[in-house]
């Protein structure tokens, strides 16, 4: 009785000293905070690893709890960010408890991480739940070329990779650089564990003609599109205001003749996590020219993913605030 | 020569223009100006696959590799050339 008493004030005095350092250290941007740049590091994931391994999934969940509430309650501007970014979605969703339950969830990922870390491999497929429209991924892979899935920062998508290799499908993972090359390295290892490759956006400028090669020669291609490259972007309409989606996944399609699939990971309230794949989208020029082409495919894209943000906004994970203005011009075009 | 084979510097350089982000005045780029890399204006990865992109509607050549687009795409005049080649071999 004794032992976890003191394991829970220690972990409570451990958590509220890393939140008054977060609260110290932070200066606007959560990015800026000392903490962040110390823990979102290889030995930061390696140290959730290790809490995970020695305290359990039980007492990890509680921890990552404890640090989402910490984490929330001293980051008074990110937490506000959240709210922005929520009340585009659902304004009667826009309120504390969701914004803070954001934190959480996004803390609980890092416990995830951690379970995927120390489970087989092959276990990967008892963590999902509910399946929907797993048949959409079939029928793209009878096509003959490869599939561009696109999702956004929702719920524990990383589980996606390793997920899609289980089930069969060669994979690689676009992402953009990390903070530091050592975590841009560990993250790709990590990946590769499944067979899940992972190609850095942005390292050549001709890297993108390179996944298009790897689209026609049949690899399934992962990126999220909701907080986008660079400008290469277009408005797209939420229920509350416009966002930013990239234009990659259309472009990638448009060259390399495969189709794009929108795909979602919730966590579902038993901890599993449902997969949810919508009808593929197939990117044509339209006689409208380029920019409409562009512009148009996007928000068939967005109109698919969309829907799911609005019902998971707490499990849509974004620290700083994505609202367009309606009068900002469409930047790629 | 039917407008939309004729390959010019000005059409080139407009399809540039167009399809991309520049960091630098456009009155700057001239024919032999380095487009991607260390030397380059500042182009990204997607830049190039909206050229890309663009060339194939344009001109119906694809680029389907990466040393065929680092090669093609290295300035104007070079992508001019390479162009006028593979419309003439087409």
């Amino acid at each position: 009785m004794i032992v976890p008493l003191i394991a829970a004030s220690f972990g409570l005095c451990t958590t509220a000293l890393l939140g008054l350092f977060i609260y110290r250290q932070s200066a606007g941007d959560y990015r800026n905070a000392t903490v962040y740049k110390k823990l979102y590091t290889p030995r930061g994931f390696l140290l959730v690893i290790y809490l995970r391994q020695h305290l359990g999934r039980t007492n990890s969940k509680r921890l990552a709890l404890l640090l989402g509430l910490v984490y929330a309650l001293t980051q008074f501007k990110t937490l506000q960010a959240i709210r922005r970014n929520i009340a585009l979605l659902d304004p009667d969703k826009a309120d504390l408890s969701h914004a803070i339950r954001n934190c959480v969830t996004q803390a609980e990922n890092f416990i995830e991480f951690a379970e995927l870390w120390i489970h087989s491999t092959s276990s990967v497929l008892s963590k999902l739940g509910n399946r929907t429209g797993l048949d959409q991924l079939e029928k793209a892979r009878s096509l003959g070329k490869g599939c561009i899935l696109v999702t956004g920062h929702l719920g524990f998508f990383e589980l996606g990779g390793p997920v899609m290799a289980e089930l069969g499908f060669p994979i690689l993972t676009l992402t953009l650089p990390e903070p530091s090359e050592a975590l841009t390295q560990w993250r790709a290892d990590f990946r590769m564990r499944w067979g899940v490759r992972t190609a850095v956006v942005g390292d050549d400028a001709f890297s993108a003609v390179e996944i298009t090669r790897e689209l026609r020669n049949g690899t399934f291609v992962a990126l999220l599109a909701d907080r986008p490259f660079h400008s290469h972007t277009v408005p797209v309409d939420v229920p509350h205001g416009q966002i930013a989606f990239s234009t990659a996944p259309v472009l990638l399609s448009l060259l390399s003749g495969a189709p794009i699939i929108p795909v979602g990971l919730i966590v579902q309230p038993d901890g599993k996590h449902q997969i949810v794949a919508r009808p593929m989208i197939v990117p044509r020029w339209l006689p409208e020219g380029r920019a409409y082409t562009l512009q148009k495919f996007t928000e068939l894209v967005a109109a698919e993913l969309i829907p799911l943000f609005v019902a998971h906004p707490e499990q849509w994970h974004h620290f700083t605030d994505l609202g367009i203005s309606l009068s900002s011009p469409s930047s790629a075009l | 020569m039917d407008s939309k084979t004729e390959v010019s510097i000005e059409i080139l350089k407009g399809i540039l223009l167009e399809n991309t982000m520049l960091q630098v005045d456009a009155d700057s780029i001239t024919q032999d100006t380095i487009l991607f890399g260390e030397h380059g204006i500042g182009l990204d990865s997607l830049d190039a696959l909206q050229i890309i992109v663009s060339l194939e509607k344009r001109y119906g050549i694809e680029i389907k590799d990466p040393e065929t687009a680092r090669e093609a795409l290295e300035s104007l005049a070079i992508l001019q050339s390479w162009l006028q080649k593979r419309l003439t071999s087409a």
